[in-house]
């Protein structure tokens, strides 16, 4: 077997070459995607939401914020959302506010999640994940906690059903 | 948790309410480790080689297809870990770059016979070298829902002091996914083997392989994979 005859393909050089170039000129272009830690203030942002209304971080100013990236295709994010509603009917007359983006969706089957699971709290789309991008969300469902002074108190990858018991205490630390 | 719990739970994923969530990849998978096989039937006839090699063209690729895999997709999934943040923050291009490595590999797949620089390079290394790339395109384009043994392992992983024991958790989670790909993987290949009417159709079948991967070329150059995670995938849930 002449194994130097075939890596002499130059194609299949090339191919390997150039991918595994792309991959780190691509990967180190620009490093702006600090992962979030806990105690960092929470990276600011600008949301339409599904009723028409805009939102953004500043109008959280002085409130603790609950906020859960999900994806109507995901199974853990659709087990979430019950949860995040008696949460809200719980929480809601207290100093907390929480939100629900998509992400990794197509904007008309999350609006229609959104209507089916008749979630009370905002909603809105994100276009592009690029409020994932910045927040370093990888996939959903994901839930970041910030407290009244705009930092980040906690962050949990996963299904909120998982952590039943947890999740009213984590709402209450950023109360 | 341990090295096992995280393969256990990335191979048992596969064959639960998970596979939702690797739709994104398996059958892509098994088009390209079916194709690879189809194209060392067309070997086989040519030189009259034996079961041994067409094992080489299937088992060897496989492996590099699952080293590729692993690798990448423990460092996306370790944030905690700068290389990590870096390709997360830059995914949206690696992906467009990921579909038109993989729109390659399908037009080798459709081609490896008719074209005759392509016929030459035709070897069980080729398709490693090959089987490497797609299992890094592969990581590069799946992102899966958060598993509960994954929601453990991104919650060390993304943390700066835990990142490095996050990330080989993660190595194990991914390994745990790839073993389970290489279970249908082989189940596949021993059913076509089998199969008299696949045999006497393997050109066609190879092709047909080579069509359903430029599936996944088109939807992730095209930014379309988050239409067929909701309308496809969202079928399912």
């Amino acid at each position: 077997m002449n194994l130097s005859r075939h890596f002499n393909s130059a194609w299949l050089k090339y191919l390997v070459t150039v991918f595994f170039l792309s991959i780190l000129i691509t990967g180190c272009t620009e490093d702006k995607g600090k992962a979030l830690q806990i105690g960092q203030k929470a990276p600011p942002f600008s949301l339409d939401l599904l009723d028409g209304k805009q939102t953004s971080l500043d109008q959280y100013a002085g409130k603790g914020l609950a906020i859960t990236f999900m994806s109507s295709w995901c199974p853990c994010s659709k087990d979430s959302i019950p949860f995040f509603k008696e949460a809200y009917k719980k929480y809601k007359n207290d100093n907390i506010q929480f939100l629900m983006i998509g992400i990794q969706d197509a904007r008309g089957k999350f609006e229609k999640i959104v209507a089916k699971w008749k979630v009370p709290f905002p909603a809105g789309y994100d276009k592009g994940d690029r409020i994932a991008r910045d927040y370093g969300v990888q996939a959903p469902p994901t839930t970041i906690f910030i407290d009244k002074n705009g930092s980040v108190k906690r962050i949990f990858y996963g299904n909120i059903k998982d952590k039943e018991k947890e999740f009213p205490q984590w709402i209450e630390e950023i109360l | 948790m341990g090295w096992f719990d995280a393969l256990w739970g990335g191979f048992s994923s596969f064959f639960s309410i998970w596979q939702v969530c690797i739709l994104q990849i398996s059958p892509f998978f098994l088009a390209y480790i079916g194709s690879l096989y189809l194209i060392s039937r067309g070997q086989q006839s040519q030189s009259a080689s034996s079961g041994r090699e067409i094992w080489k063209w299937v088992a060897g690729p496989y492996f590099a297809y699952a080293a590729g895999f692993t690798i990448f997709y423990s460092l996306l999934v370790a944030s905690g870990l700068g290389i990590s943040r870096m390709l997360t923050y830059n995914i949206s291009n690696l992906r467009i770059i990921s579909g038109m490595v993989i729109l390659l590999v399908s037009l080798y797949i459709i081609f490896a016979d008719r074209l005759s620089f392509l016929k030459r390079s035709r070897h069980p290394l080729t398709a490693a070298a090959l089987s490497l790339v797609i299992g890094v395109t592969f990581a590069l384009i799946y992102s899966p829902c958060i598993t509960p043994t994954l929601s453990d392992i991104m919650g060390l992983a993304t943390h700066p002091q835990t990142a490095v024991q996050g990330w080989f958790l993660a190595l194990h989670y991914g390994l745990g996914l790839s073993l389970s790909l290489g279970v249908a993987g082989t189940t596949l290949v021993f059913l076509l083997s089998r199969s008299r009417a696949a045999m006497e159709k393997t050109r066609l079948l190879k092709n047909i392989c080579g069509i359903i991967l430029l599936i996944p070329a088109f939807l992730n150059i095209t930014g379309l994979m988050i239409q067929y995670k909701a309308f496809f995938l969202g079928l399912l849930v």
